[in-house]
């Protein structure tokens, strides 16, 4: 997948989930929607 | 018992006693100090918004110098370093002044609100991230992403070190911002961060519907996508005792609404936490912004003994009246006052504080706006007032 | 001919549809110059109720927001059947906000509602020179400073700004008025300006107090 259907839901969203690969699988979602949530701010 | 160790229960304690209008003999001071302590210890705005550890030293060193007992913020509240990553911040960074000013933005389009409620996530990826970081519509996004989640991490670690320090050495226990679970009504994210004030005002007269349709899709919520509905199955009954307050939420957006406004676009959200709050006897931290007594009949409807309302610009006596038993009162002193007057003028006005608001108990001292910028606060008059009220038996 | 007092009463309840509606009929039946200057008046007479409506609490500062905005589009419709007739003005006033704050929403407010008064409102932004501020009122011969701001520090700079007043001058052919969530009669006092206000619509009574 191309950096520009990076930003498309699902397929996009569990890419980069897949690119979390340092954290163990359970882990990713929390983690991804935490950094999106702070990048609100 | 370590000395920190016992300053820390006490420090709870204390807080929780004014949570629940137990009288106490003296009463606790909470730091509504943010990058102004930036400024107090030396260092500069632009290094530390990106340096989690000086930050971290000017945390501990501020406290060394004026002994609080809780925090608003250890810092952790302009995460620029996440952000940085992706190259765009909203924020501009003014080191003489200790001034952080905040560009205006809208990245939500009227369009977009039956997205958001249908779903928020969707919308947060596909719309929101690509809108405000335009440099992730370059190619590269995928490592710019995994560049700011490491940067996440490292501030995650950080922030935890520095509760823990502070906890540990300073016997302070967890700061009320970041470091309590926080639940927003989505009006404050669409405030705040996502539509700003121009927009939503807009929204308010021209799309009252799909507004509030986003509020209800969205739900009350915190900044990591859980709402307070999938917080409550997991909640156990009773306050947290190693913590003051257990929940927290933050008035800033109410400032632009009308009393009839507020009863249909934020009053529905927050009658939620109370009855949070009152169901499973846990103490709910308000900090509400601007000047707030055309909402004091909904403040009236809290569960008695389970709210502290932090009111920046309200007559503190005036509202002690009108809805003091109800609710723990929490600021009352004026940066006006901390950066203009004497020190005597200054332990002068602490002390009628605490005379007038604090006698029966539900009173928590602080400052009544978030001191933010070199002429907010002058740091003898602060440290003096500190001073005075941990000697100070009520 | 647009009926003025349906107008008028639109502008006030803040209903952009009818508001709209008018005057787009209005301008599609060719009216003369005169009849839209009364148009022109009736949405400023809708904004005063606007204003008036504020200060009973039965409008709050999303709405003056959004009547600004209301205001703006209107008055773009009327702009070309106006000809270049324009409302008579009853006094000049540079407007700014203070150097170091960025905060615009009050001063944008405050500029909506006294242009409607029948002010000429230069405006100069946000972040305003002390410098900025006296080439303006030397140039257009001002009435009134508007000092505008949100932050504490913005104090200092209104001081400075009416210090620059002096210095070059000005200050004794100026009222200086200063608005903000920081002012109040003790700021005032030291900034040394002649009135506060954290009230658009008080403000604006002010101004037309000091042109009669």
């Amino acid at each position: 997948m191309s950096d520009e259907t990076l930003f498309t839901y699902p397929e996009g969203w569990n890419e980069m989930l897949a690119a979390l690969d340092f954290l163990p699988e359970g882990q990713r979602e929390g983690f991804l929607k935490g950094l999106v949530g702070i990048l609100l701010l | 018992m370590a000395d920190s160790q016992r300053l820390y229960q006490e420090r709870v304690q204390l807080y929780k006693d004014a949570a629940r209008h137990r009288k106490t003999n003296r009463v606790v001071i909470l730091a509504n100090i943010w990058t102004w302590m930036t400024y107090d210890m030396g260092y500069k705005l632009s290094e530390t918004l990106f340096d989690s550890k000086k930050m971290g030293q000017v945390v501990t060193k501020f406290q060394e110098k004026y002994q609080f007992d809780f925090f608003m913020d250890f810092g952790g509240r302009n995460p620029l370093a996440i952000s940085g990553a992706l190259g765009h911040t909203d924020y501009i960074i003014n080191d003489e002044t200790a001034n952080l000013n905040i560009n205006d933005f809208s990245y939500v389009e009227p369009e977009d609100y039956a997205e958001i409620s249908e779903n928020y996530t969707k919308f947060l990826w596909t719309k929101f991230l690509p809108r405000k970081y335009q440099k992730l519509n370059e190619a590269g996004a995928k490592q710019k992403m995994l560049n700011a989640g490491a940067e996440f991490g490292k501030f995650v670690q950080h922030s935890t070190e520095i509760a823990q320090t502070m906890a540990s050495d300073y016997g302070v226990p967890p700061a009320i911002f970041l470091g309590t679970p926080a639940f927003w009504n989505f009006f404050e994210i669409l405030f705040n961060w996502l539509r700003g004030i121009k927009g939503l005002s807009l929204d308010l007269r021209q799309r009252p519907e799909a507004l509030k349709s986003a509020l209800d899709g969205v739900g009350v919520t915190d900044f990591f996508g859980m709402t307070l509905k999938e917080y409550r199955q997991s909640s156990q009954k009773g306050t947290d005792p190693s913590k003051g307050p257990d929940v927290s939420t933050y008035l800033l957006g109410h400032s632009i609404l009308s009393k009839k406004q507020f009863e249909v676009f934020y009053w529905p959200y927050l009658k939620e936490l109370f009855d949070y709050a009152e169901e499973y006897d846990k103490i709910l931290h308000i900090f509400a912004e601007s000047e707030n007594s055309r909402f004091y009949d909904f403040f009236k409807e809290a569960p008695k003994d389970h709210v502290v309302i932090h009111l920046e610009l309200d007559d503190m006596f005036k509202a002690k009246k009108e809805i003091g038993d109800k609710v723990c009162l929490c600021g009352g002193m004026p940066i006006d006052l901390l950066y203009n007057g004497t020190v005597q003028a200054n332990i002068d006005y602490a002390k009628h504080l605490i005379d007038e608001l604090a006698a029966d108990g539900g009173f928590i001292f602080s400052q009544n706006k978030m001191v933010s910028y070199a002429t907010d606060c002058k740091a003898e008059n602060l440290k003096a007032v500190n001073d005075f009220i941990r000697e100070y038996t009520i | 001919m647009v009926n003025v007092q349906l107008l008028t009463q639109a502008v006030g309840e803040l209903d952009e549809d009818r508001v709209m509606a008018l005057l787009t009929e209005f301008v599609a039946a060719m009216p003369t110059a005169e009849e839209a200057l009364s148009a022109l008046n009736a949405c400023q007479q809708g904004m005063n109720a606007v204003g008036e409506l504020y200060e009973t609490g039965e409008y709050f500062v999303g709405d003056l927001i959004f009547a600004g905005e209301l205001l703006t589009k209107a008055v773009d419709l009327i702009k070309p059947v106006l000809r270049g007739e324009g409302a008579a003005t009853i006094g000049k006033i540079v407007l700014g906000t203070v150097r170091g704050d960025i905060h615009d929403i009050g001063k944008n407010i405050f500029k909506s509602l006294v242009e409607s008064a029948g002010f000429e409102v230069y405006d100069l932004g946000v972040d305003t020179s002390p410098e900025a501020f006296v080439a303006k009122a030397r140039e257009v011969g001002a009435d009134v400073v508007g000092m505008s701001g949100v932050l504490n520090l913005a104090t200092a700079a209104m001081k400075n700004t009416v210090d620059a007043l002096k210095a070059a001058g000005l200050r004794n052919g100026v009222k200086v008025l200063i608005g903000g969530n920081p002012v109040n009669s003790e700021v005032c006092r030291n900034v040394g300006a002649d009135a506060f206000t954290t009230n658009a619509a008080q403000g604006v009574k002010i101004c037309q107090g000091w042109v009669k």
